[in-house]
């Protein structure tokens, strides 16, 4: 009787290993999904994902488009901040791109414990030089393409500053919370505050303690001139 | 600080201000997704087993009994037909191991053995959660084996309608239909399904076929009242006749029983603050079963009121603190013998759900005070390390009981009165590694001892005699990547009864399970294969259960957008096993059997 169940084991483990062989030829996915406990982040265009592939595969064709700064800043004073950023848009223009130079040491999933952040710091990097390119006149015809590839980009990098309080996973919680901030001229977040609430007093607090570390964004300045923005962001909390 | 959030949320202010943004001032939405967690609470350190709608759908099975033998660690007993009784056991613990929850409403009774698995009809779930390991700090008694909870089927937004009619071999006919509503606030559901079969010969020596015959209902009316606050009534209920055989003396008389199982429960949630949630639920459950021959019956009702409260301290901690009192009256008439016992049992729980950074740990604790034996405690501490974003390790030890139910301490003959909560320790190490996005394994390894384990010891009089020690390893494979999706598990253990050094009763040493599905189109091909060694039948007596393999071969095909066709071949090669055992032989198990079913759902 042991013998038979040997058999039986064998035959059923030779079966196993013929899956395997037939299988394993493909390649894994290069992004991993979301796992059962996984707090990730989406942005909201539905091709973002892929273009977002897309963007990965060929990052230094799409560098090599960044125009110089000389094309965004409208005429006036030029406050001194805005030199570091010109400079180095120009060091990159003409040399080659290296984009995973950019803070890769914050590549540690802090509060993510399966997030895809190796990949997140990647792009985020390449594409932290697009999105200045973007406004150039030069850069139009690749707006559509670089508007997707923002898109993923900040849901990486969102990924790595919002998070779902577990309570509200629990309970099931969803909704959407209607952020507003102002950007002062200095590149400075201000006014953040909740314009329109989810329902849910802990999301809305979530969503503005998160924002809340985006303290400044000194690139913001040049672009800005002086003057300083209102903004509504939209936070959604979704429970898939 | 975040230099590169920076240029991030730049460039988002500049797609917001650019000549391509609809609007200057609103920026596209960031949406902030999280899976939602599965509800058998704090699941995430301990090893689960998740059984979804759709694989509940493919397999057409029965009982959720025939889709848990499919998972390794998850041995089930049968004595013959369906509707007879079945046992689980999972990872080597006893029948009564294992507690087994509706909805989050404890379904087992309080007189005999394990729950019903038999009367559940699978239609009427949407997803069967099984954690593994000591959970009775955070369920209370029975939890020693592991815990199940059958969340039955909710409304999907907006209206939906659905209806199955089956026909399959020994005369199977099942019929069922389904309506559903849910919007913002309000959802309702009604759910039934008729299933009944003509049966088989229980005994491999008996001839008459024994039926099953079971109406199953399930119904739910919830109002979304805002903020967090929810208030729920729902029902679940199994009723109908399952027939059997006096196995005592030849020709095996026929003989049959009626059912009843029921599940009520009443639950109201709110947030009294935004990061704290509690939940009040009274429910209640039957467990009835009347004998048609005789006056005989055993019956179990049990009323329980919980409170639970979540409390999200800070990103850190998630604390859960309660109450849950029990009220439970068995009574039973059995041989002439009758018993009538009402047991309440008050426990008090707490329990820390951490999580800083890499590191995740649970701490629960739990005091339960039972009218007859007095004071436990029960504790979990489990801990998770995120060693790389693939890469989880896993540790825990938990304690867990059990107290006699009333048939061991009162049932005539065997019954005893003096009898001592059953307890355990499990200590577990294991690993869950996702290196891409189509490829799951993990890995447990656990050893549980059990003191005081309940068992006849020569004579026929229940005896505190036992001490146990289970020693397993589990490793399970999940791979996924259109159109193939495939799941194989394997257990390797060695139920062991320290004192005689004997391996314990119908639990087999070792399982593999796979799954091979193939989805093309409109199509889908199933093939689900389980390979068991040899177990020992009982104390009683040396016979010794061959290993066997079962194979079930499912088809679907989808006609258009709301109607189905799927089909079933269960025990594919005809084999021919036993689950279980009687002084008569061999119980018998279903030869290969045909089933087919079309299914009708506006939510396909």
């Amino acid at each position: 009787m042991t013998k038979t169940i040997s058999i039986l084991f064998l035959a059923s483990a030779a079966l196993h290993a013929a899956v395997l062989g037939l299988v394993s030829f493909e390649q894994p996915a290069r992004l991993q999904a979301g796992s059962p406990f996984t707090v990730s982040i989406q942005a909201s265009s539905p091709a973002s994902s892929g273009q977002h592939l897309e963007a990965l595969k060929t990052p230094i064709e799409t560098v090599t488009t960044a125009v110089t700064v000389n094309d965004i800043v409208p005429p006036g004073p030029v406050p001194d901040d805005l030199k570091t950023p010109k400079q180095k848009l120009q060091q990159q223009a003409e040399g080659p791109p290296q984009p995973h130079k950019l803070d890769t040491h914050r590549q540690r999933p802090t509060a993510l414990p399966e997030a895809t952040s190796q990949t997140a710091i990647k792009t985020a990097a390449i594409s932290s030089q697009h999105s200045i390119a973007l406004s150039s006149e030069q850069s139009l015809s690749l707006t559509a393409k670089t508007a997707s590839l923002m898109q993923a980009n900040l849901q990486q990098a969102f990924a790595l500053q919002f998070h779902y309080p577990r309570l509200a996973i629990r309970h099931g919680w969803q909704g959407e919370v209607r952020l507003g901030l102002r950007i002062e001229a200095n590149g400075r977040l201000s006014r953040v505050r909740v314009v329109q609430g989810s329902g849910y007093g802990l999301l809305d607090d979530a969503a503005i303690k998160s924002l809340n570390k985006v303290a400044i964004l000194p690139q913001a300045i040049a672009l800005l001139n002086g003057n300083s923005m209102d903004l509504i962001l939209p936070v959604r909390y979704e429970l898939l | 600080m975040h230099k590169f959030h920076k240029a991030l949320l730049t460039s988002l202010v500049l797609a917001a201000i650019s000549p391509v943004s609809a609007d200057q001032k609103n920026l596209e939405p960031v949406i902030v997704t999280a899976s939602r967690t599965v509800q058998t609470v704090d699941e995430a350190l301990a090893p689960v087993i998740v059984i979804s709608r759709d694989e509940i759908e493919r397999s057409q099975a029965v009982d959720i009994a025939d889709l848990l033998r499919f998972h390794a660690g998850l041995d089930i007993a049968r004595n013959g037909n369906p509707g007879s009784v079945t046992s689980l056991f999972i990872r080597g613990t006893e029948s009564n191991h294992t507690l087994v929850m509706i909805d989050g409403v404890k379904i087992n009774p309080g007189t005999t053995g394990g729950a019903a698995l038999n009367n559940i009809d699978p239609e009427m779930i949407e997803r069967i959660e099984v954690v593994k390991g000591p959970r009775s700090a955070l369920y209370g008694s029975e939890a020693i084996g592991g815990v199940i909870n059958i969340i039955t089927r909710r409304a999907p937004a907006g209206t939906t309608v659905d209806a199955q009619l089956g026909f399959g071999a020994d005369q199977t006919r099942r019929l069922g239909a389904g309506l559903r509503y849910a919007d913002d606030r309000l959802r309702a559901g009604l759910q039934f399904k008729v299933e009944q079969t003509e049966g088989f010969a229980p005994l491999v020596v008996s001839t008459e076929d024994r039926g099953f015959e079971n109406l199953s209902i399930n119904t739910f009316a919830g109002l979304t009242l805002g903020s967090g606050t929810d208030i729920e009534l729902s029902h679940w209920q199994a009723s109908g006749n399952s027939e059997y055989v006096n196995t005592f003396f030849a020709p095996y008389p026929p003989l049959d029983q009626d059912f009843r199982n029921t599940a009520t429960a009443l639950t109201f949630k709110t947030a009294p603050t935004d990061n704290w949630s509690t939940t009040f639920k009274l429910s209640h459950i039957l467990d009835d079963i009347q004998q048609t021959q005789s006056v005989d019956y055993v019956r179990t009702r049990r009323n329980v009121f919980d409170w639970q409260n979540d409390i999200e301290v800070n990103r850190h901690h998630l604390v859960s603190a309660g109450i849950s009192l029990s009220r439970e009256q068995t009574d039973s008439l059995s041989f002439g013998s009758a018993f009538d016992v009402d047991t309440d049992t008050d426990a008090v729980f707490v329990q820390d759900n951490i999580s800083y950074g890499n590191h995740q740990l649970l701490l629960a604790a739990r005091h339960s005070d039972h009218s007859s034996f007095g004071n436990y405690d029960t504790w979990n501490v489990e801990y998770g390390y995120q060693l790389n974003p693939g890469l989880r390790l896993l540790a825990g030890v938990g304690t867990a009981f059990r107290a006699p139910d009333s048939t061991d301490r009162f049932i005539a003959f065997s019954g005893n009165p003096d009898l001592e909560p059953e307890e355990s320790r499990n200590v577990e190490l294991g690993l869950r590694y996702k290196p891409d996005s189509r490829n799951q394994y993990s890995l447990s390894l656990f050893n549980n001892r059990i003191h005081n384990l309940i068992d006849f010891d020569g004579s026929f009089v229940l005896q505190n005699i036992g001490k146990a020690r289970i020693r397993g390893i589990e490793a399970a494979w999940q791979y996924t990547a259109a159109p193939w999706d495939i799941r194989v598990e394997a257990i390797a253990q060695d139920p062991e009864n320290l004192d005689n050094d004997e391996q314990l009763s119908r639990r087999a040493k070792r399982s593999l399970t796979t799954a091979f599905g193939y989805t093309r189109n409109n199509y889908r091909l199933g093939l689900d294969i389980l390979t068991t060694s040899s177990r020992d039948n009982s104390g009683f007596d040396s016979v010794r259960l061959p290993g066997y393999t079962l194979a079930n071969l499912t088809g679907s095909y989808k006609l258009d957008k709301t109607l189905a066709f799927n089909a079933r071949v269960e025990n594919l090669f005809d084999k021919e096993y036993a689950l279980a055992a009687t002084g008569a032989g061999n119980y018998s198990s279903r030869d290969r059997a045909v089933f087919l079913e079309l299914r009708y759902s506006t939510n396909q």
